[in-house]
């Protein structure tokens, strides 16, 4: 008798990677352009402040930025071990981007290729004497973050931690409203909140049943912040992230 | 070692399939997309040597798959031939095969809107 079977080694790769590290958190937002890989920036520059060995990976593969908030360039090379090391930004900072293979291109990836590319990308990271690895997403609840979420549940359950972004617009409030009690099923984990560029007055502990874990306000110097860490330091909006870090990975 | 990574990962999921199979397993075969671009040689000496210790007395055998890619605008498909990469691009592609949108072109129309019909993935299968 013939008695085979066969599987995708990667959910097993992707699984001894995530071993590796003691806290992951996702990124995420329905709506496009709330600030989730400014948020991702500042929080791991906060905590890689705090003298937590913090990891940084891009899984936008249509338009990756996150590297280019915290100055990494385009083209770097990496070391082979396990996998590949992360770039190092900072002295506790460290980053994985699609633009290190793919560079500076969009790349035209239909649905099964998006989850492969993620599938891959997580396969390969080696965040080996990394404690928190925070992973940028692309807006929307599709392929990308289905993916992510079954992935994580399966491989790093007790560790998984999400991050919702928002904006104080009831625009953005309603997608995160619609979206965040799919999320906690999906990841069995409830998501918390951070509201971005708010306003001076802004105030809310709620949306939802979902806890307002901090608020960042609106600050215009980040623009020209982008690139660089020392700039980064010194803008509120970093202060603001640092001021919430304790509650959000205390959880 | 991006090899050593695959191979860690091979064994791993050799060892959870080999659980599921009921008999006891004979032969571990992995099947290599080419466009993964890896040294064979060098992932079978990890495969090796994980899986020595994770199952002993099973042997292995690596079989390659050539890529072969469809542009989704005009409808073309063919082989492509790994050699006439760049080997930046290779470089790139053996780390994140999905790279590959970003260098290869559509023969015939230019697109980039292609898709990977095979050659793309690694699998495993445990035979009993
Ligand atoms: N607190 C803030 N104050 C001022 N500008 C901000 C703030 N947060 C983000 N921005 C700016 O808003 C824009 C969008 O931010 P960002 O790219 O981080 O959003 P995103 O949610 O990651 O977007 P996408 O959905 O496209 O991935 C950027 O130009 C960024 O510099
Ligand atoms: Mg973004
Ligand atoms: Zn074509």
């Amino acid at each position: 008798m013939v008695n085979i079977v066969e599987s995708d080694p990667r959910v097993s790769g992707v699984e001894y990677q995530l071993s590796k590290v003691e806290k992951i958190i996702v990124v995420l937002s329905t709506k496009g352009g709330v600030g989730k890989s400014t948020i991702t920036a500042l929080l791991g520059l906060a905590l890689a402040d705090k003298g937590i060995g913090v990891g940084l990976l891009d899984v936008d593969f249509a338009n990756p930025t996150l590297h280019m908030i915290v100055g990494a360039p385009t083209h770097v090379e990496l070391e082979e071990v396990m996998g590949v090391k992360p770039y190092r930004v900072d002295e506790n900072l460290y980053i994985l981007s699609p633009v290190f293979f793919a560079g500076d291109t969009s790349l035209p990836l239909r649905g099964q290729e998006d989850v492969d590319a993620l599938l891959e990308i997580l396969t390969i990271g080696n965040w080996e004497d990394i404690n928190t690895l925070i992973i940028d997403t692309p807006p929307g609840l599709g392929d990308t973050q289905l993916t992510l979420f079954k992935l994580l549940r399966s491989t790093a359950k007790d560790k998984t931690r999400a991050l919702a972004v928002t904006t104080p617009s009831q625009l953005s409030i309603k997608s995160l409203e619609r979206s965040l009690p799919l999320v906690e099923q999906l990841l069995s984990y409830k998501p918390l909140v951070v509201v971005n560029m708010a306003g001076p007055d802004y105030l809310s502990r709620h949306i939802g049943e979902y806890a307002v874990a901090g608020v960042v306000r609106y600050d215009a110097s980040l623009e020209e912040a982008i690139g660089s860490l020392d700039k980064i330091r010194k803008t509120k909006a970093y202060s603001d992230v640092m001021g919430i870090v304790d509650s959000i990975v205390r959880v | 070692m991006h090899e050593a990574a695959i191979a860690l990962a091979v064994v791993r999921e050799a060892e959870k399939l080999a659980k599921t199979l009921g008999t006891k397993p004979k032969l571990v075969e992995v099947v290599v997309g080419e466009l993964q671009s890896i040294d064979l040689e060098v992932l079978g000496e990890y495969i090796r040597m994980n899986l020595r210790e994770a199952l002993p007395g099973v042997e292995y055998k690596i079989t390659t798959e050539p890529p072969v890619l469809r542009c989704e605008q005009c409808g073309y498909e063919w082989r492509l031939d790994m050699n006439t990469l760049d080997p930046d691009v290779k470089e790139a592609i053996h780390f994140l095969p999905e790279a590959l949108h970003a260098y290869v072109k559509c023969p015939v129309c230019g697109s980039r809107d292609l898709t990977v019909v095979r050659g793309r993935e690694i699998r495993v299968r445990v035979h009993g």
